[in-house]
């Protein structure tokens, strides 16, 4: 290979010390990671990811590998965009984590600013909670019920102060 | 061209009349050989005979309304072609009997209303000792550990009512309240408050919008505005509305005709928007999966049966629906069930005050392989999905039904019942004296397990639904 052209791959060194070699249009799908390569230059050097550990880099990058080819995403600073909850089927699948792992997804593609996997991080909690009690969110996230009834009953009185008057 | 014989507005639902400037201009969507098109220059109203019973061609729609729809799907590019079909489909909403609107006209979209947020009924403040309690967060509360930028990212996905319902189970979730960027998220075109979007296109990000939200609540003042209009009328000069009218008289915390119009418009405009981008799924997976299972034994809740809500005749044939003399889309979907399903999704159509289900979707576990299968309609972004587990087994559904349709669904499982997706109680039925229509709630439910679904199908609504169990069962439990 030339002096000249980037290497087709790069090394992410996670969290726990781990090497993780990966395409670099791959890794590119993280606009942190896009915005190093282009200020380090082709170095070859491991970038390190401090943040995130193996198992959810790994986790990360088999999102970025299957949304490689996606065209970027345009305006997605437009706040006034549609909001929906839907999911892409290959999407809904890999976000069929536990609970751990997929607020630690969440967290990487904040830290690795990756938008379109954030986006489908935050509705696929969204879709956890739609549609259920209190009790079942509570169940559904591990929660315990911790609020004192003068604490509920000031929720209680803003919730009513949105909805109505 | 020709102007119809049911002469009302595909949007908005209201009359064309010469007599308002905004009522009186028109476009007409008409399909020819070559596809639907639509009249480039606005069509001014005149009166004009209808031809009984010829076929219709055309539907008509104000320019004003139209403006309103297109930005409702703004930033794709309409086919007409898909438009065309979704308003021959659709039923006439002014009529709905369940909507205490139907006094309403139409608002001059030159003069619409202007809140004034100022109000007597401030926001209740907590107490310091709750204030400081509050923002204290728990120790196995997994918001805590997310930036607040993504907890907003979240809270702005659900409804209001849902993120209402999450305040009381998370502290770290309560606070996204305080934040004027999640109020203003209500009031996006396609969002709860989206009615009166236009009306706020140029207000700037940090501008009250909680308190927005609290004065543009309208669902408490339904029984109040019919009230007054029966007992002692006042009018709006501005608006064309009788009784009372935030924007045009003041009266901060009143009732308003002006936002009920509004609202009702939206609706429609919603309703066209989940219809057009409604799609079904193509694979026959399911059937095949289903075949697999062997002969079932089938549990169902009613009787399919179809009530035409086309307003118009747009066939021919008169050995097919009397109403509009054409055939009906209507179809079966099967597929297998097992315990590798641990999700099930479900597609709500909003129809004026009512809910239908409009399909479903089973997520298998991701080790098993599976693919995932659609019964029945899929719309984008209005789906409630339930988890299931080897210690929530599904057992069967309640169903809330009507001819028309399931109206709202609730699964039954080994922990419980689970709650109401849809609204179990719909505006038509026996309250209303209409026959036919009668809503009930209808159990189908069993205690072996569930092998099979089977869903029927019309044009956009689930309107039976049938649970497959082996044949060799003893005795099965659950009502009919």
């Amino acid at each position: 290979m030339s002096s000249g052209t980037p290497s087709s791959t790069i090394t992410l060194t996670s969290s726990d010390g781990v090497d993780v070699t990966v395409e670099r249009q791959v890794a590119e799908r993280s606009v942190l990671i896009k915005n190093m390569l282009e200020d380090l230059g082709d170095s070859g050097e491991a970038i390190p990811v401090p943040n995130v550990n193996e198992a959810v880099l790994k986790k990360v990058i088999e999102w970025c590998t299957h949304h490689k080819l996606d065209p970027p995403s345009a305006g997605d600073d437009d706040d006034s965009r549609r909001k929906t909850t839907d999911i892409d089927e290959w999407d809904q699948k890999f976000m069929q984590v536990d609970q751990e792992m997929l607020f630690e997804i969440i967290l990487a593609a904040n830290y690795l600013d990756i938008k379109a996997l954030l986006d489908v991080g935050c509705k696929t909690v969204a879709n956890m909670i739609k549609g259920k009690s209190p009790e079942e969110i509570r169940k559904t996230f591990n929660i315990q019920n911790d609020f004192t009834p003068e604490e509920e009953d000031q929720i209680r009185r803003e919730n009513e102060w949105a909805e109505d008057r | 061209m020709r102007a119809d014989n049911a002469a009302q507005c595909a949007s908005c639902g209201f009359m064309f009349t010469a007599q308002r400037p905004w009522l009186a201009e028109y476009h007409a969507i008409s399909i020819a050989p070559s596809g639907a098109r639509i009249s480039d220059t606005p069509v001014r109203h005149r009166h004009k005979k209808p031809r009984k019973n010829a076929p219709n061609t055309t539907h008509l729609i104000h320019t004003n309304c139209w403006r309103r729809l297109v930005s409702h799907f703004s930033p794709d590019q309409l086919s007409l072609d898909r438009l065309y079909e979704v308003l021959k489909d659709l039923p006439y909403f002014a009529s709905n009997p369940g909507e205490a609107e139907t006094h309403l006209s139409y608002i001059d979209p030159h003069r619409l209303p202007d809140l004034k947020l100022e109000t007597e009924n401030a926001l209740p403040t907590p107490s310091p000792e709750v204030q400081d309690s509050m923002s204290r967060a728990s120790a196995d509360d997994r918001f805590a550990q997310l930036p607040v930028e993504m907890r907003l990212e979240i809270a702005t996905h659900l409804s209001t009512s849902d993120y209402l319902t999450l305040r009381y189970c998370s502290r770290a979730m309560a606070a996204v309240f305080d934040i004027e960027a999640f109020w203003r998220t209500r009031f996006l075109v396609h969002e709860e408050r989206g009615f009166v979007s236009y009306l706020f296109d140029d207000y700037p990000a940090e501008h009250r919008w909680r308190l927005l939200y609290h004065h543009t609540n309208l669902n408490k003042y339904i029984d109040y505005i019919n009230h007054l209009n029966h007992v002692n009328p006042v009018y709006c000069e501005n608006c064309v509305n009788n009784v009372y009218c935030v924007g045009h008289t003041d009266r901060v915390n009143q009732p308003s005709h002006c936002f009920q119009a509004m609202r009702r418009h939206w609706r429609i405009n919603t309703n066209i928007y989940d219809r057009y981008y409604m799609t079904q799924q193509t694979s026959t997976v399911g059937l095949e999966m289903a075949r697999k299972k062997g002969p079932l034994r089938w549990k169902k809740v009613f009787d399919d049966k179809y009530i035409c809500e086309r307003q118009k005749v747009y066939g021919n044939n008169r050995k097919a629906c009397h109403r509009c003399l054409e055939k009906h889309i209507y179809f079966k979907e099967k597929a297998s069930f097992s315990s590798s399903v641990v999700q099930i999704t479900f597609f709500v159509l909003f129809e004026g005050e009512d809910t239908y289900i409009a399909g479903l979707k089973l997520i298998h576990e991701d080790s098993t392989g599976a693919p995932n299968i659609q019964l029945g309609y899929r719309i984008p972004g209005k789906q409630v999905t339930i988890n299931l587990s080897p210690q929530q087994k599904l057992r069967g559904f309640i169903l809330n039904t009507s001819a028309h349709g399931v109206h709202a669904i609730r699964s039954v499982t080994t922990a419980g019942e689970l709650d109401w997706i849809g609204q179990p109680v719909g505006i038509v039925g026996k309250e209303m004296g209409i026959v036919g229509l009668e809503m009930g709630k209808k159990a189908l439910t069993t205690n072996r397990p569930i092998r099979a679904l089977l869903g029927t199908f019309d044009h956009c609504r689930m309107t039976g639904f049938e649970i497959g169990i082996a044949r060799n069962g003893v005795r099965q439990r659950g009502g009919e």
